[in-house]
């Protein structure tokens, strides 16, 4: 499964708030729309941290690593091409 | 005649009639704002709601819903109809909302819609819709309450997981509730002027905070997330005068590189949930000149510390005794620190489940609750402490004892032992490691199938990010696990 495609599934899943729409694109303003609240970024960086064995630093933790699922995408490859 | 209880959405209602017009709750946005009688109205509401499905007098509700206004609304109301509740944090799993379930008697749930399949297998009968896309159903009976809840008027039955892995409720009743936020507020001065930056999950930090600034008059300022920028925005948005957060939630403002600055409205910077590194204070110092304020809180006492003082030499201290609380330190032959015991008026009621009152407590303690914590006083009277018995860890301000991941972790059939530690050497959080001994003639799993398997009963971010198999564990002499990993010897 493509890292986009397995991060939509994760937000719909557990996305905490309610205004999630069904089909989503991967440019989709997750900090505009409200999806990335504070409980839900810190899961968010966990699930990722876990899953594909990359590390947030605190540098990391800005807006524009979380803009948009292929925001999120290009992060974690980045970290994953750069051990 | 019997006297009226006390009841804390009534303290509410008596700010609410003084100041109607005074903005609550404040949104990420300046437009964003509801007002003292706004909030009384949706309360109000609320509570008819939950009336006519059945809540009444005495029951206790578990609450199942994201932190915020709703929220603070949903706990208001719920007092409205003299009944009490019990948090359900929303990233616990499914399993261990079951633990809650089975050790706390629930009469009822309000659970968001979203939400709702997390706790299905503990409720039955119809929903019946509420406001603000809450559901209300009545809960299964797992356990009885104890006879004496009845007695003494609860508002919160706060579940812990313990520290030697049994169980224990804290009930607070809302006479120990008043109680701990006027004794907080004799130091805090928290009132009408105040614009309170709220970055905190209300299902652990509620009682000494989000109740005090509704009954002093404060106003709660609700970002909109955690970045950095968005809390300096809130805060200047707002004028904000007090924040309230985690190491974490400071760490991300000081790595916002914008250039935005805290507002000069600010008067106190509130640390809580776990102590604050030196480098975290210094590099919050640098970056906007202010003094972080450590407090020491304690679910079962209150805020019986709290450091006010801008003064750099103070850093790292929790602050003088709070006037309303007696601390006793009972000194350790050979060392300048103690035990820290305090006694007050705001201290728990009672552990639920074994039931232990505070007089019982207190008896058994010989007059003094026992924090297990040690600490020392300066010549100024600032209380520095310098060992927690309790070896919590907390993640963005999410607070988990090991032995509960050591539980889960000594079930699975490849692991004899497990010793879960805090890896501190990040700044923004504390993510839990474990040191896993390996079953004899059993093949060691993937560290892929143990994280599916933790994933399966514990919230996300109490599973380890690292699993290390060793030898051995270390033990004290008198048999006590030694969680330190510099005592161990790796297999490698």
């Amino acid at each position: 499964m493509e890292i986009q495609e397995a991060l939509r599934n994760y937000i719909i899943t557990e996305g905490l708030q309610d205004n999630i729409p069904a089909d989503f694109d991967d440019d989709y303003d997750l900090i505009d729309s409200g999806i990335i609240d504070s409980l839900f970024m810190m899961n968010l960086v966990t699930h990722l941290e876990q899953q594909y064995r990359i590390e947030f630093g605190m540098n990391d933790l800005i807006p524009k690593h979380f803009k948009s699922i292929n925001a999120l995408a290009a992060f974690a490859i980045n970290q994953l091409h750069g051990k | 005649m019997n006297q009226a209880k006390l009841n804390l959405a009534e303290c509410f209602f008596h700010k609410a009639e003084q100041q109607p017009e005074h903005p609550l709750i404040l949104g990420q946005e300046t437009a964003n704002s509801t007002s003292y009688a706004e909030f009384r109205a949706e309360i109000q509401a609320l509570a008819q709601q939950l009336k006519a499905a059945g809540i009444k007098l005495g029951d206790n509700i578990g609450i199942h819903y994201p932190s915020g206004g709703h929220y603070i609304a949903f706990v208001y109301a719920v007092w409205v109809c003299n009944a009490c509740v019990t948090p359900l944090p929303l990233e616990l799993t499914p399993a261990e909302k079951q633990q809650i379930f089975e050790y706390v008697h629930m009469d009822a749930v309000i659970s968001h819609t979203r939400m709702m399949a997390q706790v299905s297998a503990n409720t039955q009968g119809e929903s019946i819709p509420l406001l603000h896309q809450a559901i209300f159903t009545k809960a299964k009976s797992f356990c009885t309450p104890p006879a004496e809840l009845a007695n003494v008027n609860p508002a919160f039955i706060r579940f812990t997981s313990g520290t030697t892995g049994n169980a224990k409720g804290v009930v607070l009743s809302h006479e120990a509730i008043y109680e701990r936020i006027h004794a907080a507020n004799n130091v805090l001065n928290i009132s009408e002027q105040d614009r309170i930056l709220w970055l905190l999950s209300m299902d652990y930090h509620f009682a000494v905070s989000i109740v005090a600034y509704l009954t002093f008059g404060a106003s709660i300022i609700l970002p909109k997330n955690s970045f950095g920028i968005t809390l300096l925005n809130a805060a200047n948005n707002h004028k904000a005068t007090f924040i309230y957060g985690s190491p974490t939630h400071y760490m991300l403002m000081v790595q916002d590189d914008t250039g935005v600055e805290l507002p000069n409205s600010l008067r106190v910077a509130i640390v809580t949930t776990t102590a604050l590194s030196a480098d975290a204070a210094d590099a919050f110092h640098q970056r906007f000149k202010r003094v972080l304020n450590e407090t020491y809180g304690i679910i079962e006492l209150g805020l019986p510390a709290i450091n006010i003082s801008q003064a750099r030499d103070k850093q790292g201290s929790v602050g003088k005794i709070t006037p309303d609380y007696e601390l006793r330190l009972e000194m350790i032959d050979g060392h300048e620190y103690g035990e820290i015991t305090v006694r007050s008026k705001g201290m728990l009621d009672a552990y639920y489940s074994p039931w232990r009152s505070r007089e019982t407590i207190l008896a058994e303690q010989g007059g003094w609750f026992h924090t297990g914590d040690l600490g020392k006083l300066d010549a100024d009277g600032f209380l520095y402490i310098v060992g927690r018995s309790k070896e919590m860890i907390s993640v963005g301000g999410m607070k988990f004892f090991p032995e509960e991941v050591e539980t889960i972790l000594e079930k699975h059939p490849a692991i004899a032992e497990a010793a879960v530690f805090s890896a501190k050497d990040r700044q923004w959080g504390e993510p839990a490691q474990a040191h896993l001994v390996l079953t004899t003639g059993v093949e060691c799993p993937s560290d892929h199938e143990l994280r599916s398997y933790c994933k399966q009963y514990l919230a996300t971010h109490k599973v380890p990010s690292r699993f290390i198999w060793v030898e051995q564990l270390a033990y004290t002499a008198s048999g006590k696990k030694i969680r330190n990993p510099n005592k161990l010897h790796h297999l490698n």
